[in-house]
């Protein structure tokens, strides 16, 4: 044993120690002397093996003589340095060789030595699949069945590398062994990962909500993404992650556990290194993130009170390590397309469709007087099949590149990571793009011994160009126009202009003409900060306080010229500037303690949050003499436009706490509460408390379960709590006076109307959630099981309830109705092969089931079962009893097949040919009270499954994400299979069109159609289960031999696909679609259409 | 509250100070403040022009043509398979009350202001009240029995009200034009808003209305006659020389009454998309084939009112289309309809229709002798060549019935595409004339039912008050 000289030191080893321990775990007894002695222990984990069991009690008795009673058995030393004190063997152990000073720049003789031996467990039991690797190359083998292993090493200087799941790797200088037995130390490190909570973090075995985590590799698997959202698709249960648009840039729809909300917002809260952030969306860097946590249970989301209800996305970014700077750089360059082409009728066939449609007109009389055909057969044989294939012209190869480059590292007390990244995504339709450069810097210094400090600051600086897409039935919408425009029609007309679609009212401007005309880039600049400071004021005592800003600024640029027709007349421009900027500041004590068996672990405080946001916008100026101006002079508009000004603010005042408490790692205890006050609700009623509670039993650590080495793993957790909602507009209690314009003299007048009153009753919207978890693991957990059951009840609804509107308003927002969510989630994480083909898998299963309990009354006190909110509107109403939204209309049954027969049905004015509607009530005529829910949107089950397989250099991944017993809304099918000769139809519908007789697609008629046309219909639905292979990626390490000498420490390049195989028999061009411009899950009006990759990369750390 | 602790110092942080609108309570603090409330309640005028009304008002018509079948919820108002769920029937009620709720807002105020001229308090309360009795007579006409608010929603807890008898709707609807009448100013600086003789018309108008189906009140036929004449005989009034000068203008013409104007930038005049038969429009206002062969010869109301065999930029010739609001440039153009907002003004009142009311209210009162003089200014007005009497020839000996259907047919002809259609059918007894033109394309035969509108759906729902008949039944 030896001393150091100074005082200090001798002072730390004189501290009095009261202690108790039984049977732990050496690590763990030293962990709670270093905890009671405050005083900090630093030893590589080789010197302290964990399968020993100690017991020791002491009373008042010097450190040092604990130390020696502990340790000097073990054949371990200690010696103090400064204020830690550093362990290490006082003689080495054959099996426990440390890290051993291994030349590596000495390239291997080539002899022949042989080494054989048994490689065992700590129970002396032969492990059979150890992977042995001669250190520095690529030779390797594998144990047998017995745990017997061979192989050839160079000479005397081999070092052996053993490894094998859920073990400690162990290096092993061969030196003049030709027989080398090992015994291998469990390692349960998957245990002892840490999990990142709301303020704060806590080991995994320690863990008692539902959180998942996802790791660095996996955020950044997938190539070719921009959002932060798509990255967590397939590896977290109880998380739907939706692309439904291929738009770049675009914001995902992401829910989890289900549908909480009908009016109130359902998206989770984002927490960006302890900061919370709103409408964080493709504006950070997927490369900078380390971890990503989803917290799901009431017990994890309480912690953020009245935004936990729709759960909470931890996100840490990346962290610089004490060591030499490391210098790394990640970058892929790829080509996109279109995924799938829909299969439409061309030029010739579209000519026949748009004769026989006039032919039919003509023999049912509707034409008076009868018109010509409009092609001649002469014209028909000159088109010559396809004519203007408008997919190939819309849709192109696009590029996507991302490149990142980071520097990390630190010394002891100072550590810092700083990056830069470019990420540059063209999309598959012309001048839609999203490019963005980021910058982060993340620092932390530890200034004494009490006293911490840490800082993230970021700068990202993006350009997002969107294509006109979420226009559905015209408005230009380019994949809508894309599809129905017809084949017989050029991009050009005569004089070079370009066409129009006229199918449909507001038509526009060709697709093509749209995406290359327009001018709509939109630049934002977003700066997030935030500085923690930590200071222990006594032992174990912290102070947290910490200060963030986030600030956005964007600038919208709009010019339409006139050379399209949104553009007209003149030319159309407008230029937009919005910021918004939150402050948010928390304070909170945390006290942590062991006292024998018992742990502790408190936290207190207070947090403040602000919110602004403002706005300028030039209205829109139209008719400029020349279309050089784009949208840089806009007083020089003939007509000019009415500037408008915006302001918006809020507030949250938060308390909160939460208490942690185990005894002996078995049984453990949580209560959460936060006491949150909201700006947005009424004056009385803007405070509301939220509490949790949770339970969890490691049974695995009870001694009866020893016995069953099999099961390494056994927890059973359970939380029950209440989180909340407050996603609805700021001044909504308020009366108010709104101003409006009315026209008088041909003069815009300013005038006001009454916009509200004054509703004293708008309080939150709170989820009350139970979950029944079980954690498993088996052969040391090489194979670990999580299973979760919720039972979701959100009540009190922020609701828009509906009023006579004799009264003059139509809705109040209001608390009422209940929605319940319930599901299962299941991740299974394996290994399935080891040795010299490793691969790793993990599975996620869903189920969530999202049904309507009450909606309000109506003033006879009758249950209200029936409602039409936001963009559903009357096709996709509330429902009691139902999921959020389903599809509600006519249920087609078919083709009248005579007139006489629409007449008997109730539908008099339809004809022989047209589609049959059910007469539900059997009344003889059809009308709206015939109509029925048609869909189940909501998926039954949701699932991922990744895997990753390694051998020797190479590297594989494969994610298939999917879902199953889900319908989609195909509302392009009132277009494409219709047959007026206004829109192309898809080859189906053509080639089965009613022609006196079957049940196919009804009669080209311009009258086709057109009753289902506008009437949500069964026709629309089809099966939205799918399958798809989201990223496949083949990568191949460079051998370290050929680094050495350029100084690089490795090199991986790969290749990867994405979206390359999708199976559903969905008829449009991908399952996984949603119209932007409402929360109806599944209803596809014309998106922007997925795209499939290829994509190429490199990443090489120096 | 950054870094306090204490609860009381963070609620007063917690109280919302909104920037963009104001509080009542604060607003009439300046005087000037009524008026602009009060400009306010005319701002849902415009809505009662665009589709959802117009199917009402003149596309439920046995004039009007089978609408676009691409327009939904029209065909089978067409049809006359309407539903209480409909988008025009809740949005035609729910414009009428938002009328009713900002004009009982403002008398709210108006009633205790210290801060006005008894004038000025008289003016804006007359002009208040006038406003609320024309959303008032639409909605009784459409809807038969509907509650009544006099004063303003102080609570959202006591929105339910009861329907009250129509006849004590039109009670109000006389007390308020009345009032108006008596106290609105001689002129108005600003055209679209009303002043004396605006009540006066709409009074000859409400007042024909009381005299008609349902009401059958006769007696009221001599009050239509009086009002009518006393906007003929102010002089303040000349008929337009020609029939297509009337329209197509963005100020009053000579003829003007009371009329809705528009400017493009604030949304415009949507009738041309609702009217335009050019490529990519989805017209639901069509003049119907009977209809076109039903006019005189030399009718400029057809000649120039409604457009035949126009071709369209690809030299296609387009479907009949009314001229009344569309502008033929924006065709030619191949304007689509966003493309299309034009600034044409729109008739709520006008002098043409004040001769028609005198002459059917002097018919009958007196019989068809004195009633000539009226119904022939409009006719001669509508001649293509005025010197050629065998251009809609004036009318005469006729019997009194023979007279009566003579103004019918004269009003549908020369108010067309006004928003009189439904009404004048109602009025008049004779819904079943939609029948007869065109059963083949309704579901259910026309019935005692079509005298109203089903109530919408959401106000059954959310009221207690009960649904109007059955149709079909």
């Amino acid at each position: 044993v030896s001393y150091a000289g100074d005082v200090e030191a001798q002072e730390v080893l004189e501290r009095r120690v009261n202690i108790t321990i039984e049977q732990a775990t050496l690590k763990q007894a030293l962990m709670q002397v270093s905890q009671v002695a405050n005083v900090k222990f630093v030893f590589n984990s080789k010197v302290i093996r964990s399968d020993e069991r100690v017991s020791i009690t002491a009373h008042n008795e010097r450190l040092a003589d604990v130390l020696n009673r502990l340790l000097k058995p073990r054949h371990v030393q200690y010696e103090v340095a400064g204020k830690q004190i550093i362990f290490s063997r006082t003689e080495p152990e054959a099996s426990l060789v440390p890290d051993l000073q291994f030349d590596s720049n000495k390239p291997p003789k080539i002899t022949d030595v042989s080494v054989s031996g048994t490689v065992q467990d700590e129970k002396g039991i032969g492990l059979p699949g150890v992977s042995i690797v001669l250190k520095g190359t690529n030779r390797g083998s594998t144990t047998d069945a017995q745990g017997t292993y061979r192989i050839d090493v160079p000479d005397a200087s081999a070092v052996l590398i053993f490894s094998f799941v859920g073990y400690r790797s162990q290096e092993v200088l061969v030196g003049n062994q030709t027989q080398l037995n090992v015994t291998l130390l469990p390692d349960n490190q998957s245990l002892n990962e840490v999990v990142v909570v709301g303020y704060g973090s806590v080991k995994k075995s320690d863990l008692t909500g539902s959180v998942s985590s996802v790791g660095a590799d996996k955020i950044t698997q997938v190539k070719g993404i921009s959002n932060v959202a798509q990255a967590l698709q397939g590896f977290a249960a109880g998380v739907q992650v939706n692309q439904s648009s291929g738009q770049p840039g675009e914001a995902m729809i992401i829910k989890i556990r289900g549908t909480n909300s009908i009016s109130g917002g359902n998206a989770p809260l984002y927490v960006v290194d302890g900061l919370p952030l709103d409408g964080l969306s493709a504006q950070l860097n997927p490369d900078d993130i380390d971890r990503i946590e989803v917290l799901k249970d009431a017990s994890s989301t309480a912690i953020y009170g009245s935004r936990g209800a729709n759960g909470v996305i931890i996100i840490s970014t990346k962290k610089g390590k004490e060591g030499k700077p490391k210098i790394s750089y990640n970058g892929y360059y790829g080509v996109q397309s279109l995924r799938k082409k829909v299969d439409l009728i061309g030029a010739r066939d579209f000519a026949i469709l748009q004769n026989e449609v006039i032919t039919n007109d003509n023999a049912s009389g509707l034409n008076t007087p009868q018109k010509a055909l409009p092609w001649t057969t002469a014209q028909i044989d000159s088109l010559g099949g396809r004519g203007t294939d408008w997919q190939d012209l819309v849709y192109r190869n696009a590029i996507v590149q991302n490149h990142d480059l980071s520097v990390s590292g630190g010394s002891q007390n100072l550590k810092y990571y700083t990056s830069f990244g470019y990420y540059d995504q063209d999309g598959i339709i012309r001048n839609s793009n999203f490019k963005r450069m980021s910058f982060r810097v993340n620092l932390s210094y530890d200034i004494s011994k009490k006293l911490s400090v840490s800082n993230s600051f970021s700068l990202q600086n993006s350009i997002y160009r969107q294509a006109i897409y979420a226009g559905a039935d015209g408005g230009g919408g380019i994949p809508f126009t894309t599809m129905v425009i017809p084949p017989t029609q050029g991009p050009y007309d005569a004089n070079g202009n370009y066409t129009k679609f006229t199918g449909v009212s507001y038509g526009e401007t060709n697709p093509l003409g749209l995406s290359t005309e327009l001018y709509n880039p939109s630049a934002n600049l977003r700066l997030i900060g935030n500085t923690t400071l930590v200071y222990e004021l006594v032992k174990g005592l912290k102070l947290n306080t910490s200060v963030g800003i986030d600030g956005g600024y964007t600038k919208s640029d709009y010019y339409a010229p006139s050379t399209i027709s949104i553009g007209q007349p003149g030319g159309k421009a407008s230029k937009g500037y919005s910021n918004t900027s939150t402050f948010v500041t928390e304070d909170y004590l945390t006290y942590s303690t062991i006292i024998n068996k018992h742990t502790i672990d408190a936290l207190g405080g207070f947090t403040y949050q602000s919110n602004q946001s403002e706005n300028l916008n030039s209205g829109t100026g139209i008719g400029f003499i020349t279309n050089d101006f784009t949208n840089n002079n806009i007083s020089a508009a003939t007509t000019p436009g009415l500037p408008s000004t915006g302001y918006s603010d809020s507030k949250l005042v938060s308390y909160l706490g939460r208490l942690n408490y185990n005894f002996g790692d078995k049984y453990y205890v949580t209560v959460t509460g936060r006491y949150d006050g909201s700006s947005r609700f009424s004056e009385d009623k803007k405070f509301a408390f939220f509490p949790s509670g949770a339970f969890a039993w490691r049974i695995s650590e009870e001694p009866f379960m020893k016995q069953i080495p099999t099961i390494s793993t056994l927890k059973l957790r359970t939380t029950y709590g209440f989180s909340g909602n407050q996603a609805i507009a700021n001044y909504q209690t308020l009366a108010r006076l709104t101003n409006t314009n009315v026209v008088f003299s041909n003069v815009n007048n300013i005038a006001y109307v009454q916009g509200s009153l004054a509703y004293n009753n708008l309080k939150w919207e709170t989820t009350r959630q139970l979950d029944i978890g079980l954690d498993l693991g088996f052969l040391r957990d090489r194979i670990q099981l999580t299973l979760d059951y919720y039972d979701k009840k959100t009540e009190d609804l922020l609701l828009n309830v509906g009023l006579p509107t004799s009264s003059g308003f139509s809705t109040v927002l209001q608390n009422i109705g209940a929605v319940q969510n319930r599901g299962f989630e299941f991740q299974l994480t394996t290994v399935n092969t080891t040795g010299a083909l490793r691969w790793n898998s993990v599975v996620t299963i869903s189920h969530n089931n999202t049904k309507v309990l009450q909606l309000e009354n109506d003033p006879q006190g009758n249950p209200v079962t029936y409602k039409e909110v936001g963009a559903g509107g009357n096709w996709f109403p509330i429902q009691v009893g139902q999921s959020i939204n389903e599809l509600y209309g006519y249920k087609v049954l078919g083709i009248y097949q005579t007139n006489d027969e629409a007449v008997k049905n109730g539908e008099p004015t339809k004809r022989a040919g047209d589609y049959k509607f059910w007469d539900r009530d059997g009344n003889g005529v059809v009308d709206g009270n015939d109509r029925s829910t048609l869909t189940h949107l909501t998926p039954k089950v949701t699932f991922g499954f990744n895997n990753n397989l390694t051998y020797k250099n190479f590297n594989l991944s494969l994610l298939f994400v999917g879902s199953l017993g889900n319908d989609i809304v195909n509302e392009f099918r009132k277009y494409n299979i219709t047959l007026n000769g206004n829109w192309t139809p898809t080859k189906e519908a053509f080639n089965q069109r009613w022609t006196g007789s079957g049940n196919g697609f009804d009669v080209p008629s311009s009258k086709s159609g057109s009753s289902i046309r506008d009437y949500a219909n069964s026709l629309w639905v089809e099966n939205g289960s799918y399958v798809k292979l989201r990223d496949i990626t083949l990568g191949y390490t460079l051998p370290t031999t050929l680094l050495k000498s350029a100084k690089i420490s490795s090199v991986n390049v790969y290749v990867s696909a994405q979206n390359y195989l999708t199976i559903t028999k969905y008829t449009g061009y991908d399952p996984e679609v949603s119209w932007s411009a409402a929360s109806v899950n599944g209803w596809d009006r014309g998106n922007y259409p997925s795209m499939k990759s290829i994509t190429a990369g490199l990443k090489v750390d120096f | 509250c950054f870094l306090a602790v204490t609860l009381s110092g963070c609620q007063e942080d917690l109280i919302e100070k909104p920037k963009t609108f104001v509080s009542p309570n604060t607003f009439f603090a300046n005087a000037d403040g009524y008026e602009q409330v009060v400009k306010g309640i005319y701002s849902t005028l415009p809505s009662l022009f665009t589709a959802n009304g117009m199917m009402m008002r003149e596309m439920f018509s046995d004039y009007s043509g089978s609408p676009s079948p691409s327009y939904e919820q029209a065909l089978p108002t067409y049809q006359n398979n309407h539903q209480p769920f409909f988008y025009n029937v809740r949005g035609e009620w729910a414009n009428e009350y938002t009328i009713i709720k900002n004009a009982n807002f403002i008398l709210s105020y108006l009633d205790p202001a210290t801060n006005l001229s008894a004038t000025k308090k008289k003016e804006l309360t007359a002009e208040a009240r006038f406003l609320r009795a024309f959303a008032y007579f639409q909605l009784v006409q459409f809807f038969g029995d509907v509650p009544i608010r006099t004063t303003p929603l102080s609570d959202y807890n006591q929105a339910q009200a009861p329907r009250s008898p129509q006849a004590d709707v039109y009670k109000l609807i006389l007390d308020d034009l009345i009032y108006a009448e008596a106290n609105l100013p001689e002129q108005t600086t600003q055209q679209g808003r009303v002043y004396k003789l605006v009540a006066t018309a709409q009074l000859a108008k409400v007042y024909l209305t009381m005299a008609g189906n349902p009401l059958k009140q006769t007696q009221y036929f001599q009050n239509a006659r009086e009002k009518a004449l006393a906007v003929i005989n102010s002089g303040k009034f000349q008929l337009v020389s020609d029939y297509a000068l009337l329209f197509h203008n963005t100020a009053y013409t000579t003829e003007s009454i009371w009329e809705q104007l528009f400017r493009t930038e604030v949304g415009g005049n949507g009738l041309q998309a609702l009217s335009s038969t050019a490529k990519g429009f989805i017209p639901i206002l069509l003049p119907s084939s009977w209809f076109i062969s039903s006019f005189a010869k030399g009718d400029q109301r057809k000649e120039w009112g409604i457009k035949q065999n126009y071709k369209g930029p690809d030299g296609a010739t387009l479907a009949p289309f009314y001229q009344k609001f569309v502008n033929t440039t924006f065709i030619d153009a191949g304007a689509t309809p966003s493309g299309v907002i034009n600034g044409y003004t729109v008739p709520f009142l006008r002098l043409g229709e004040i001769y028609l009311i005198a002459a059917e209210a002097e018919n009958e009162v007196s019989g068809p002798a004195n009633a000539y003089q009226y119904i022939n200014r409009i006719r001669q007005r509508a001649r293509v060549t005025k010197s050629d009497a065998t251009n809609v020839p004036d009318l005469a000996s006729l019997s009194k019935e023979q007279f009566r259907e003579a103004v019918y047919m004269e009003r549908k002809w020369e108010l067309h595409e006004e928003g009189n259609a439904w009404f004048d059918l109602k009025r008049t007894g004779t819904l079943t004339k939609i029948q007869t033109i065109r059963s083949a394309d309704l579901v259910r035969p026309i019935g005692t039912y079509n005298d109203t509108w089903y109530i919408p759906d959401n106000e059954i729902q959310n009221n207690t008050i009960d649904q109007n008949p059955s149709y079909g039944k």
